[in-house]
């Protein structure tokens, strides 16, 4: 579904990313590791198409297509969807009316019939209890005066309503309490399917314990040092990230 | 020398109105004409140098010559030419005005609960002591050479009276339609609002067009007097064409325990300016003025809003904000003035604008002068362009960046209205830029 070769990216004349390689497949959880500043939240802005990032060098192939051809939108209605590690707030504009446009957006280019706001309406609630959220959600502004797990828990409810091919999720668990940690974690889980792949980008191994993953990463300085299965997840978080620091020095 | 010119036309017109009203209007409202018509020769025409309007450019407006006529004709209008401007809903009255003009044929809902309303012309002709005096109060503010033009004119407009302790009275509804005539035309309505003691009102103008872009010009002055523990929610809309020239002064005067609750949207027109000046002359009451402002195209708007604290323990609050499209410009002038004996003075300003175009601009200048020690007053500016940030979000979701900059635009703009103390009136505007910046109904529920 996705592979990513060789890829170099920098932000401001910084390069960050330094030869990522990575292949995800169908039904497949990826977890990224790694310590700050190793370039995780980079890879994912990159993978969704955020302009401020330059790709230097390097492909990446999403369900057939160079991805780093199309601009962030396309991306979007091809199926590949970024939980924000800070989602923005947005006055004024209901998480109705937003989602609406934007499913609607991804259904036309799909070559489906807009949803009218009857049926939308109907779905979004299905989507709400799916994921657990309060119905109040849908008339709330974007994120505007949610708190950090209210906002972190929107990204999972768009997640649910526009039901990409890939989802990325970038520090999901970062400001939640263990509480909110497991709401937004068994959201995710429900909906896990065959068809529908996750990167699950995180610092800690405490989200891993809730969203188990098939493979785990660690990316430092740029590019993944280490692949291994869940377990690698657990010595990572036993013994820090420092003896993969040293053994990417002597290499 | 072009601003000779304007004032020539303007000499016939006032010579004119002088042989037409002979005799008819007491002594007094006759010799406050005259008074203001010396004023407006006396007085200069604004120009680049006039501190109150550096940034505004009124030479397309200074160089038009305007018709000297005063006849105007309502019979080319029909009422369903205008049953989608009025708001048919039985709480409110609707009182229509063609071409400065009240029309007892087109206002034909205006029975009405509590309020007494009358055109200015009857309202002369009967006029009483009470009237004359409102009338002279508009004394204040001639430093204003426009003002003082509709002061000497006297022409028409709308007067209100709430008696004292009236609640739910009838929402009143004035809308003021121009049409397209053979020459350049100007209507100057001045209204005057009267609420006593304990009462409360709703009231609604609005200024259309109906036709081209011929240039017209309404020069229009608004006084409210509003006594103690008065309420007083007031919407103005201007949805002029391109051609059209709007000047606007509002005078509120608020007495003690009471507020006065206004929302100015402007939608359009070539040069628009809204003035509002407040003074709170007594102790206890609030003062909230916020705004809308839309232009496009090389549009102008102005905004100049100015409260003056006279007494302690008021609180008021200015919030205006801008959408300027093309090469549009936008002014803001937000002046809060705080006396020395106005202790416990709370005050916010803030006026937010949004530039959806690299030519389009604004000076925006929140100004506060405060004389009194004990006081909470802040201000601030804000303009700037969609955030690449927010336009990556919507794009991220499959929400192409023009699509986003409509709804984050329409959103920006929808919490401006949603200030707006009026549902009907709310949810006309919603409509309208729901309309102008997505072009479309999307995502409403009934």
């Amino acid at each position: 579904m996705l592979e990513i070769r060789n890829l170099h990216a920098e932000v401001e004349g910084n390069e960050i990313l330094k030869g990522v390689d990575l292949t995800v497949r169908a039904g497949e959880v990826h977890a990224v590791m790694g310590p700050n500043g190793s370039g995780k939240s980079t890879l994912s802005q990159v993978l969704a198409g955020n302009e401020q990032y330059e790709v230097t060098e390097g492909q990446v192939r999403f369900l057939g297509r160079d991805l780093l051809e199309l601009p962030a939108e396309e991306r979007a209605r091809l199926g590949l969807f970024l939980a924000f590690q800070y989602p923005v707030e947005i006055p004024g504009i209901t998480n109705s009316y937003f989602l609406q446009a934007a499913l609607n957006e991804i259904r036309k280019s799909n070559g489906l019939e807009e949803l009218d706001a009857v049926d939308f309406r109907k779905l979004l609630e299905e989507k709400m209890d799916l994921v657990a959220v309060d119905h109040s959600f849908a008339e709330r502004p974007v994120n505007d005066g949610f708190s950090g797990g209210e906002k972190k828990r929107n990204e999972i409810l768009q997640l649910a309503v526009l039901e990409p091919r890939l989802a990325i999720l970038d520090e999901t668990d970062s400001g939640l309490d263990i509480d909110a940690l497991r709401i937004v974690a068994e959201g995710v889980n429900r909906l896990r399917t065959s068809e529908r792949a996750f990167i699950v980008v995180t610092h800690y191994q405490r989200l891993l314990e809730y969203i188990v993953p098939d493979y785990v990463h660690v990316l430092y300085k740029g590019s993944i040092v280490k692949s291994g299965g869940k377990e690698l997840a657990r010595e990572l978080e036993a013994r820090g990230y420092d003896w993969l620091k040293e053994k990417s020095a002597v290499s | 020398m072009q601003s000779s010119d304007f004032k020539k036309v303007f000499e016939l017109l006032l010579k004119e109105s002088d042989l037409a009203d002979h005799g008819q209007i007491p002594r007094e409202i006759a010799l406050f004409r005259q008074t203001n018509a010396k004023r407006f020769f006396e007085l200069e025409l604004p120009h680049r140098k006039t501190e109150t309007w550096r940034f505004t450019d009124i030479t397309p407006l200074t160089r038009t010559s305007f018709s000297t006529r005063l006849s105007v004709h309502d019979d080319l209008i029909s009422p369903q030419d205008i049953s989608g401007f009025l708001y048919q809903n039985g709480d409110f009255t609707n009182w229509v005005f063609v071409n400065g003009r009240w029309s007892s044929r087109l206002s034909q809902d205006t029975s009405c609960f509590g309020v007494q309303v009358s055109d200015l012309h009857t309202a002369i002709q009967n006029s009483n002591g009470m009237f004359a005096r409102h009338i002279l109060n508009a004394e204040n503010g001639t430093e204003n050479v426009f003002s003082a033009l509709n002061n000497a004119l006297l022409q028409d407009g709308v007067y209100i009276h709430v008696p004292r302790g009236t609640k739910n009275a009838s929402i009143v509804h004035v809308l003021f339609v121009t049409t397209d005539q053979e020459h350049p035309s100007a209507q100057h309505p001045h209204n005057i609002i009267n609420v006593e003691d304990g009462a409360e009102l709703t009231l609604i103008i609005s200024f259309v067009h109906m036709g081209k872009a011929t240039p017209h010009f309404s020069n229009v002055r608004t006084d409210f007097h509003i006594a103690n523990n008065a309420k007083v929610t007031y919407v103005k809309v201007i949805s002029d064409n391109n051609g059209g020239f709007h000047l606007d002064s509002s005078h509120v005067r608020i007495g003690a325990s009471s507020s006065f609750d206004a929302f100015s949207a402007t939608l359009s027109g070539k040069i628009v300016r809204n003035e509002t000046h407040v003074q709170l002359k007594a102790e206890n009451s609030t003062c909230s003025l916020n705004g809308l402002y839309l232009a496009a195209d090389e549009q102008l708007v102005d905004n100049f809003c100015s409260i003056r604290h006279g007494a302690p323990s008021c609180q008021s609050w200015i919030g205006y904000k801008g959408v300027l499209q093309d090469k549009s410009r936008g002014v803001f002038l937000g002046k809060i003035h705080v006396e020395r004996d106005a202790q416990k003075t709370d005050s916010k300003q803030l006026n937010n604008n949004l530039l959806l175009s690299d030519r389009a601009f604004v000076h925006t200048r929140p100004q506060l002068e405060i004389y009194a020690d004990d006081v909470k007053c802040t201000h601030g500016a804000t303009v700037g362009q969609p955030p690449d940030e927010l336009v990556f979000y919507f794009r991220s979701r499959g929400i192409s960046p023009e699509t986003a900059k409509g709804i984050l635009t329409y959103g920006f703009a929808k919490e401006a209205i949603d200030k707006v103390s009026c549902p009907a009136v709310q949810e006309r505007l919603e409509k309208y830029i729901l309309e102008r910046f997505l072009g479309k109904t999307m995502g409403k529920e009934e």
